[in-house]
């Protein structure tokens, strides 16, 4: 354990402690007084308008220069913190897209193959692990259960490279360069369908803008180039995805076999469907 | 609470969200028993309070006073039992009727709420005790409760449709916004302001850039929540941004339980301190009134530099209290806009995306503070609207106590101590709180030691 976390576990069970006596002790306290600590809002204390509506300072500005002020401070400190904010992001964990300096030593594809990557859809029931303990990493594992995948968990620290083989995709969604790098071999090595988070060039695979009615899903890739283009997409054709539709999609899953015993020739009976379905 | 998913079903706007969806719901809901509370009081017609257990003790005699012992069935007379029953009416109506309208089945609901809202009052019960009550209360026995039955004997399924924390936060949230009263901006004039509105946003860009770049903490949502719990005030104020960050449910109990712990210790060790070194009355009530996270803890710890102090101490914190909201929405903003946006695989999302996103419970917490400060004051005055803002508190603890019991109840320990992450948060709170300690004291001290400006004089 680092110098720093045993420093700050000892603070914390001496403060533990010495809150417990301040208690035990009723510390603190005033005879007469009939709260403490536990009184967290102002109107918890009991008897509250004698100590907040009463009292006040003799010459108060007018209360206009009061809401000026609070609202400029308030302003100008969101500006800053946004400020800061933009200088903290390369090294937060939630850093946009970047194009990382390995991205050039990717294999050119042969001519006359196509650089698009194969879109595959998981049947349900596939497994996945979730490197990272951040917000992206609750996000992808949250997405991914969203679709019946059983998803595990595991923060960067206690990441092993031997365990990726028991999962059929591994997402790693962590600040660290050296544990992305780490996953990535790991499942390199195993066979194992791997993505970095924000870095296209330690991706076997990729996650695609998606809209979802019902059983109809529809998915669009920029190709881990354009993810924007991808979203464009994909909201552009949103409105085609229709409740009726995906209402309908399921109503003809249930009666497949009523389709197929009525009409036993695939083709004729995909137009029969087909033109069922356009009158949603 | 986070309500995570990137795979945006339906992201226009739709007329229907305003009864279909929880931020709404919460809305309505709070409304709702804010105008029936109000109109009670200020026709007189009925008393739409809701239950508050008295406080009794199982440590014979308060203080030195055995008179004032009072055993715990004492506190069951038949005005609590009526009570107890107005409240489970309003509350189950407001929650099963939303539940319902957002499509789940309003029946389980009602099922699990009843027997939920059992544990509540076990919960309330618990922190009413008299030394409970005055260093705890809810939040803590909530959590505990919650996490020992679901760390030993496991939450049955069948009430889990009643744990809906962020619905509870929400709707308490907006009934809080009821109570903040924007005029008391002004009570202590451009003192207050410069203590408690100056400090507070550069403590909490400070414990931002300590925590995402320094200690490198890659749950924003929990720094901030850390940050605002530290600077604004204490439990409230981390439910307030927990929930404008859409931060996870452990995050807000790991929060607010650092600070409990340490709001106890300050308010015993700082007023001890002001007068070990004689630190002005006015000045260390600034101070107090600054840092410390509980109002409750803030007063005490001023009175105990007497009158003066006391003062000071409530006017600088009342101020604090009235920046919850408004932290929230820039919290909320904040997030929706740069956060979010960001983390969802660096693409940009468009504003309908932003909107969708935005915790809109925040709209409602707003217009109830505005209603209360610029409608319900002015035209009833500051005496009936407080009479309103009492009959209305009560309903406000109790959905913050069905959030926290069901947190409890959704957590375990492993996921809690998952948290902790080799201390960083704990190094959070501590070194933003000496921070805020300060540069608190710097600025209370600038403009209250009469060397500069002049001392401003207290009215009562």
């Amino acid at each position: 354990m680092k110098l720093s976390s045993k420093i700050t576990y000892a603070t914390l069970v001496a403060a533990l402690a010495a809150s417990v006596y301040v208690m035990v002790r009723h510390l603190g306290l005033i005879e007469g007084l009939d709260f403490g600590p536990g009184q967290y809002y102002y109107t918890d204390i009991p008897d509250w308008p004698r100590y907040f509506s009463s009292a006040g300072v003799a010459d108060a500005p007018p209360v206009w220069v009061c809401y000026a002020l609070f609202a400029a401070w308030g302003l100008l400190a969101y500006w800053l913190w946004r400020a800061v904010e933009r200088r903290t992001l390369p090294v937060g964990g939630d850093s946009p897209l970047s194009v990382p300096p390995s991205a050039a030593s990717l294999p050119a594809p042969a001519p006359g193959q196509s650089a698009a990557p194969f879109p595959l859809f998981l049947a349900p029931g596939a497994t996945a692990l979730v490197v990272g303990a951040g917000r992206v990493a609750a996000r992808k594992a949250e997405t991914l259960r969203s679709f019946g995948l059983a998803v595990e968990t595991c923060s960067p620290e206690r990441f092993e490279a031997s365990v990726v083989g028991n999962f059929t995709l591994v997402v790693a969604a962590t600040a660290d360069a050296a544990v992305n790098r780490a996953v990535y071999d790991a499942c390199r090595a195993a066979r194992v369908l791997v993505n970095v988070v924000d870095d296209p060039a330690l991706c076997s695979f990729y996650f695609g803008a998606v809209a979802r009615k019902g059983p109809l899903t529809l998915a669009v890739s920029g190709g881990g180039k354009c993810p924007v283009a991808a979203q464009l997409l994909r909201d552009r054709a949103r409105p085609l995805l229709t409740d009726r539709l995906a209402a309908a999609a399921e109503r003809m899953g249930r009666e497949r076999e009523t389709w197929k015993q009525r009409l036993p020739e695939p083709g004729a009976r995909a137009a029969a469907m087909r033109k069922e379905l356009e009158k949603c | 609470m986070a309500e995570i998913n990137d795979v945006v079903v339906a992201d226009r706007f739709k007329w229907s969200d305003l009864y279909k969806k929880e931020d709404w719901l919460s809305i309505w809901g709070a409304f709702l028993i804010i105008s029936i509370a109000a109109v009670g009081v200020l026709t007189g017609a009925y008393d739409f309070a809701a239950a508050k257990f008295a406080k009794w003790g199982f440590s014979a005699g308060e203080f030195s006073d055995p008179a004032k012992f009072k055993g715990l069935l004492s506190i069951f007379t038949g005005s609590v039992w009526a009570k107890l029953g107005l409240t489970f009416a309003a509350l189950a109506t407001v929650f099963t009727v939303g539940n319902k309208l957002e499509g789940k089945k309003a029946g389980k609901y009602l099922v699990a709420f009843t027997a939920f809202f059992a544990l509540v009052c076990v919960v309330r019960v618990l922190s009413a005790e008299l030394t409970f009550n005055r260093y705890l209360e809810y939040a803590f026995w909530a959590l505990l409760l919650g996490l020992a039955i679901s760390n030993t004997v496991k939450t049955p399924e069948w009430l889990k449709p009643a744990l809906r924390t962020e619905f509870y936060i929400k709707t308490g949230l907006v009934i809080l916004g009821a109570q903040v009263l924007f005029s008391n901006i002004q009570k202590f004039g451009l003192y207050g302001l410069g203590i408690a509105w100056g400090v507070t946003p550069i403590v909490i860009i400070f414990m931002w850039w300590l925590g995402v770049k320094v200690l490198k903490i890659h749950n924003k949502p929990l720094v901030i929540t850390i940050a605002a719990a530290t600077s604004v005030c204490g439990t409230s104020a981390a439910i307030a941004a927990a929930a404008a960050a859409k931060a996870k449910k452990t995050d807000l109990a790991f929060a607010v339980g650092t600070s409990l712990i340490f709001t106890v210790l300050m308010m015993v060790g700082m007023p001890f301190f002001i007068k070990l070194v004689h630190i002005d009355a006015m000045v260390g009530g600034a101070w107090i009134g600054g840092t410390v996270d509980s109002t409750g803890a803030v007063v005490l710890a001023g009175q105990a530099l007497g009158d003066v102090g006391g003062q000071v101490a409530a006017l600088v914190k009342m101020i604090q209290n009235i920046l919850i909201g408004f932290v929230a929405l820039g919290i909320a903003v904040f997030f929706t806009t740069k956060v979010d946006r960001s983390a969802a695989d660096g693409q940009k999302v468009g504003v309908g995306e932003i909107w969708q996103r935005f915790p809109k419970f925040i709209l409602g917490f707003i217009a109830a503070s505005m209603i209360f400060s610029f409608i319900m004051q002015p035209t009833f005055g500051i005496e009936e609207t407080n009479k309103v803002i009492k009959a209305l508190k009560e309903y406000q603890n109790w959905a913050f106590v069905l959030a926290f019991t069901s947190i409890g109840l959704e957590t375990n320990f492993k996921e809690l101590c998952g948290q902790v992450q080799g201390g960083k948060p704990f190094q959070l709170y501590i070194v933003g709180q000496v921070f805020n300690l300060i540069l608190t004291f710097v600025i209370a001290w600038l403009l209250l030691c009469g060397k500069i400006f002049p001392v401003p004089t207290i009215a009562a």
